[in-house]
């Protein structure tokens, strides 16, 4: 199969910084890839390799099946939207889109065409003639779109592309992007350090730390099986509990933690005696006058702290001497959970053995 | 302040502009006059009572900067300027002892123009003042013995039609041109080259530029000229390579003299061109590249569009004193390549025309001035920033 972008082991050295290593990524046809990890990670550096802005140290970068490594920028089937979007300044809106088809020679009433055509796609039809000092940022970002957009290429690299903009704006606009990339058919490859952006967008998530790609999978396989510690802890909220395995039976693993018996579905290479972490999300933990029947993993506790924020609550419960637990409660019933559940009450916790997962990292 | 203070502020300003009408009109009428003592004094009172209007608009009242500045330009033209002087050092004391005891204060929005001050003094003393002088002068007559006679004329105009003038004229402007030209051209890679080195190199290489400014310009070019003498170093190196038998002739042409001019004037088209690029955000050119363009045309239409402003800045910087040089063209020029500057020179300072010097210098002003309005309207028209 061919990939719209395959990185073999890449690697990137700056002096004595390392900023990328050993890489390797699959990126299909038509798919929205993101790049997500905290800041500094390399991410940028990643896309700054695929774009040809940087050479990488080592390794090999292959788009739609041609090696790249020795290939300038403007020789590449890609475009990249950048964070700051680089508009030109000296340049209206139309000249900032029509630059790419100019450097392709196109003729004069085919830029005309696609560039309106490009403007209309991302919705600034009337604004041809305005400086890009002369737009707000959402606007601004949008011309940057357009000019990448405009050249159909194989690829789009978009770097934040959201970054400047305001949560509600970001919103609207993650919804957009998302359409407009099933419109045009085009592969993005989605650079973000923001979690929830990454999940609602992408169709897959390569999640980086310190250089290193940790785990590629849908938005689904990342959160419901992280493959480390640092995953389950970045991509969203998650409980870490230390034990020890002491079995494994029917598919599930024993972890003894703090003197309580845990049951949790266990990683590749669990085994018994091993150190591990087990890690549960707050929502999948269920309150409880009564521990319930379906699961063994049920303990008595006490609420310590409650927190409404509107759509959930969220509790910190401790169970036996050492075990702090954060549980997330939806509130289906209006604010009734806060009046049920008060700090001090003596109460169950208990989750499915499948909710909860050993990470042996 | 200073009476005026009951005046409703309309009041006031009517008042200030009637005051310097009146004003302007008698330094007018007085100017034919020679300043005897007893006409002295009133000129003296004058100046005085500009320096009082300059003093209340300090101090808070609106819309006259521009008559002020136009007035004092008419007084200092006229040869009025120490008198002018006197007057204002006069009325700026008077209102910081004011502020001292406190009985006025400057306010907030006055503060900006008051820094302009200074400089805008200076120039109006040296600049304004001084072409005012080499204006009136050069419609005059040359004394028997030098000096001048007040005699209204045109000729000294009329005589630098001459072929021979004109032809030093434009020999002068093309000489520039090239010098320019050459220097932008030299220079460009350079301020580029600086601009994109480290950023702990950077401040290295901008005194490197500038280290020629450490030695007297004159040792500089007597330096050059005994680099290109005939029995100089390069004569010597060539014949010594045996690219040549014969030494060349290097002194004492037009082509050394543009060679000392790019010498000496390189630094000032670098220095403005470097200030731009440096500020240049170079992500823009990654944006052009992405985009499809390649190394020429990321150069020709993103970073010479926004980098043009420096270009303008340093080609102004080089040509004007290029034009009217003449130590340059007078030591490595020889008398082969003669420059305006130096028939300007020669007529102040050898045959004491100063008339025809005078005439000469404001025609090649006039010419400096035309050529940089085009230039700068021609290059303008390529930005929009
Ligand atoms: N040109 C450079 N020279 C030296 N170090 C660099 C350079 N570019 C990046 N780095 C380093 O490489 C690492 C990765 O940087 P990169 O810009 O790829 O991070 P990022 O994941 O995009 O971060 P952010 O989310 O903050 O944009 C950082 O430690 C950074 O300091
Ligand atoms: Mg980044």
């Amino acid at each position: 199969m061919v990939f719209a972008v395959e990185l073999r082991k890449v690697s990137k050295h700056f002096g004595d910084v390392e900023a990328v290593h050993q890489v390797s990524l699959q990126i299909r046809d038509g798919e929205f890839f993101s790049l997500l990890g905290p800041s500094g990670c390399g991410k940028t550096t990643t896309l700054r390799m695929i774009a040809g802005f940087e050479r990488p140290t080592e390794g090999e970068i292959y788009i739609k099946g041609e090696r790249m490594n020795d290939v300038p920028p403007f020789h590449r089937p890609v475009n990249t939207v950048f964070q700051h979007y680089a508009l030109f300044p000296h340049m209206t809106v139309f000249e900032n889109v029509a630059f790419g088809l100019e450097m392709k020679r196109l003729p004069r009433d085919e830029i005309r065409r696609r560039v309106e055509e490009a403007l209309r796609l991302v919705r600034l039809t009337g604004l041809e003639n305005r400086y890009p000092r002369q737009l707000s940022g959402g606007q601004q970002q949008r011309v940057a779109l357009a000019r990448a957009l405009v050249n159909r290429p194989a690829v789009l690299l978009l770097d934040e592309p959201l970054g400047a903009l305001d949560l509600k704006l970001r919103k609207e606009m993650q919804l957009e992007l998302k359409t407009l990339q099933h419109q045009v058919g085009i592969t993005f490859i989605y650079v973000t350090h923001d979690q929830e952006e990454a999940m609602t967008m992408s169709d897959r998530i390569a999640v980086m730390n310190q250089g290193r790609v940790l785990q590629v999978g849908t938005p689904v396989e990342i959160y419901e099986h992280p493959a480390t510690r640092f995953v389950a802890d970045f991509i969203g909220e998650t409980n870490f509990l230390e034990g020890r395995v002491v079995d494994l039976e029917r598919g599930m693993a024993r972890v003894e933690i703090e003197g309580f018996t845990v049951f949790a579905a266990p990683s590749e290479g669990t085994h018994r005696g091993q150190r591990v972490t087990v890690a549960v999300r707050p929502e999948r933990i269920r309150l409880g006058a009564e521990g319930p029947e379906d699961t063994p993993n049920r303990y008595p506790g006490v609420i310590e702290e409650v927190i409404y924020i509107g759509t959930d609550t969220l509790f910190r419960v401790r169970v036996g001497e050492r075990l702090g637990l954060r549980v997330r409660m939806q509130n289906r019933d209006g604010s009734a959970s806060i009046h049920h559940y008060r700090p001090g009450a003596v109460i169950w916790v208990a989750w499915l053995p499948e909710s909860a997962r050993v990470l042996t990292e | 302040m200073f009476g005026m203070g009951i005046l409703s502020r309309k009041g006031r300003a009517l008042e200030v502009f009637g005051v310097l009408v009146f004003s302007s009109l008698l330094t007018f009428f007085m100017a034919g006059q020679t300043a005897e003592p007893p006409w002295r004094f009133l000129l003296g009172g004058i100046g005085l009572l500009d320096g009082f209007l300059a003093a209340t608009w300090i101090l808070g009242l609106p819309g006259i900067p521009t008559l002020i500045l136009a007035r004092a330009a008419l007084g200092l033209v006229l040869g009025l300027g120490m008198m002018f002087t006197l007057g204002l050092a006069i009325g700026l004391g008077l209102c910081l002892l004011a502020m001292a005891l406190g009985i006025a204060a400057i306010p907030r929005a006055r503060l900006p123009a008051l820094l302009i001050l200074p400089g805008a003094f200076y120039l109006l003393v040296f600049f304004a003042f001084a072409v005012g002088i080499i204006a009136v002068i050069s419609f005059l007559k040359r004394g028997p013995y030098g000096g001048i006679r007040w005699i209204f004329v045109l000729e000294n105009y009329q005589r630098a039609l001459d072929p021979l003038y004109v032809q030093i004229i434009l020999i002068s402007l093309w000489i520039a041109l090239v010098t320019t030209l050459l220097c932008l051209l030299i220079g460009y890679p350079v301020a580029y080259a600086m601009a994109r080195a480290p950023a702990r190199w950077r401040n290295t290489l901008l005194i490197l530029v500038m280290i020629p400014f450490w030695t007297n310009f004159l040792v500089r070019t007597l330096a050059l000229m005994f680099v290109l003498r005939s029995d100089g170093p390069i004569n010597g190196l060539l014949m010594a390579a045996g690219l040549i038998q014969e030494p060349v002739s290097l002194l004492f042409t037009q082509n050394a003299v543009i060679l000392g001019l790019v010498y000496g004037e390189l630094p000032f088209m670098i220095l403005p061109l470097y200030a731009t690029l440096e500020r240049f955000d170079f992500s823009l050119v990654e944006a052009a590249y992405d985009l499809g363009a390649n190394e020429w045309h990321a150069f020709r239409r993103v970073i010479w569009p926004l980098t043009l402003p420096g270009v303008l800045a340093g080609s102004t910087l080089v040509f004007i004193p290029s034009v009217g040089a003449y130590i340059t063209p007078d030591l490595l020029g020889g008398a082969k390549t003669i420059m305006i500057g130096n028939v300007i020179q020669y007529q102040f300072l050898t045959v004491r025309h100063w008339p025809f010097g005078s005439a000469l210098s404001l025609i090649l002003m006039a010419m400096v001035l035309a050529a940089t309005m085009v230039y700068l309207r021609v290059g303008g028209r390529e930005r929009v920033l």
